[in-house]
């Protein structure tokens, strides 16, 4: 195994931060060269006229997916040792809600976020404001909320594999025929949407 | 002749990529992992062992967080067993198929005569992931300490005196004063149904 090379290779935290920063500086320079810097581009895709986030998302996910598998079936990664945060279902239904919400409304995603930011967008600013007072108020009301912030656990390491009890390569497989269905019907959408803002 | 545009080509390598992902085995070697560290210091601490009187007041108790596991031969167990043990020889016990069904919710005690063979299951079980203890001392120091306490000398303290009471009760419980080998064959299971599996196809991939 020769991955994950931060934990396989025991580096000191500094080295990881460090790599970590330069990483970030990399997503980060190409969500903005993708126009993620620009909250109209963002919320265009809740009219369906612009499925580009959509699209860069998923391909994303798709791309990290299937470097994942198949580096684990090449023995060059060890996913026992790849983080993965605890399921807990009812509180992720909701943080799913208020982030798809907040994204709706706001125009960023917290990553887009400071990638507009990072271009001194002044609504960016806002909405990071809004991020950290949002923190702040959950911090303050942990101890309220804590009861149904943990409810609905449902595993410390669950992945689709596990819960579907099949193959990884089988719900890759799927999630890349899903991936490929979806782009054709964001394609159709966005036709179908772009024609009725001529019409107006 | 067919031109293939940007997109198409996406879509294509996409495609081939998840054909090529369903063929991949399901569980790429089920990799076995220990932390050296954390195994050194249990094995230093006694932390891997139980003592026999433990494990003779566990099932007089009738706990249900452990599970027996006897890794003798099955003629061997069929001849005398400690009461709610299964026969799981080592090399049935040390295949992947049979590491893999172990329970999870409950520590593994491992017994076999002596102690290194349990102490050598100990290891692999622990590298699966397996909560695991082994008999101290074995079937040995079982038939020794639980089935044949020796009577404390004229003179004993009360509390050695009790403590062989409660010893020799235990003891006509779990059908001792006799040799181990020779004790009846218990079939009661005080944790539960725990199956070996049965023989598997031989894994695919891997």
């Amino acid at each position: 195994m020769n991955g994950p090379i931060a934990i396989v290779h025991n580096w000191s935290e500094g080295l990881n931060l460090v790599v970590a920063f330069l990483i970030g500086i990399g997503f980060g320079f190409f969500l903005e060269q993708g126009g993620f810097g620009n909250s109209r581009k963002l919320a265009l895709q809740f009219y369906f006229r612009d499925m580009t986030v959509f699209k860069v998302m998923f391909t994303a996910i798709i791309t990290a997916m299937a470097g994942l598998i198949f580096f684990s079936a090449f023995g060059w990664i060890d996913m026992e040792l790849v983080s993965l945060n605890p399921t807990y279902a009812w509180s992720g239904i909701v943080g799913g809600l208020v982030m798809g919400v907040g994204f709706a409304v706001g125009g960023y995603c917290p990553g887009t976020g400071i990638v507009g930011l990072a271009t001194l967008k002044t609504d960016a600013l806002f909405y990071l404001a809004g991020i950290l007072g949002g923190i702040f108020i959950f911090g303050e009301a942990e101890s309220w909320l804590h009861h149904f912030f943990y409810s609905g656990f449902w595993g410390d390491r669950l992945t689709l594999p596990q819960v579907l009890g099949i193959p990884a390569g089988v719900v890759g497989f799927a999630v890349i025929v899903m991936a490929l269905l979806c782009f054709w019907g964001a394609e159709l959408l966005e036709k179908k949407f772009a024609r009725t803002e001529e019409e107006q | 002749m067919i031109t293939l545009k940007g997109k198409q080509i996406g879509v294509l390598i996409a495609l081939v990529l998840g054909l090529v992902m369903l063929g991949l085995p399901a569980r790429p070697g089920e990799s076995y992992r220990f932390d050296p560290a954390e195994m050194g210091r249990r094995i230093a601490e006694k932390g891997d062992q139980v003592a026999p009187s433990d494990l003779a007041q566990w099932i007089v108790e009738q706990q249900a967080d452990f599970q027996l596991v006897d890794i003798r031969s099955t003629e061997e167990f069929q001849a005398g067993h400690i009461p709610g043990a299964v026969n799981l020889p080592l090399e049935e016990l040390l295949r992947r198929s049979s590491l893999a069904a172990l329970p999870r919710d409950r520590s593994i005690v491992l017994y076999s005569n002596g102690q290194s063979h349990a102490a050598q299951a100990w290891l692999v079980l622990k590298a699966a992931g397996v909560e695991a203890l082994i008999l101290e001392g074995g079937l040995n120091a079982w038939s020794r300490d639980v089935l044949n306490p020796q009577p404390p000398p004229p003179g004993a303290s009360d509390d050695e005196i009790l403590r062989y009471t409660q010893a020799a009760a235990a003891a006509g419980y779990l059908g001792g004063a006799a040799p181990a080998t020779t004790a009846t064959a218990a079939k009661s299971s005080p944790s539960g149904g725990f199956k070996p599996p049965a023989k598997k196809k031989k894994m695919k991939g891997c």
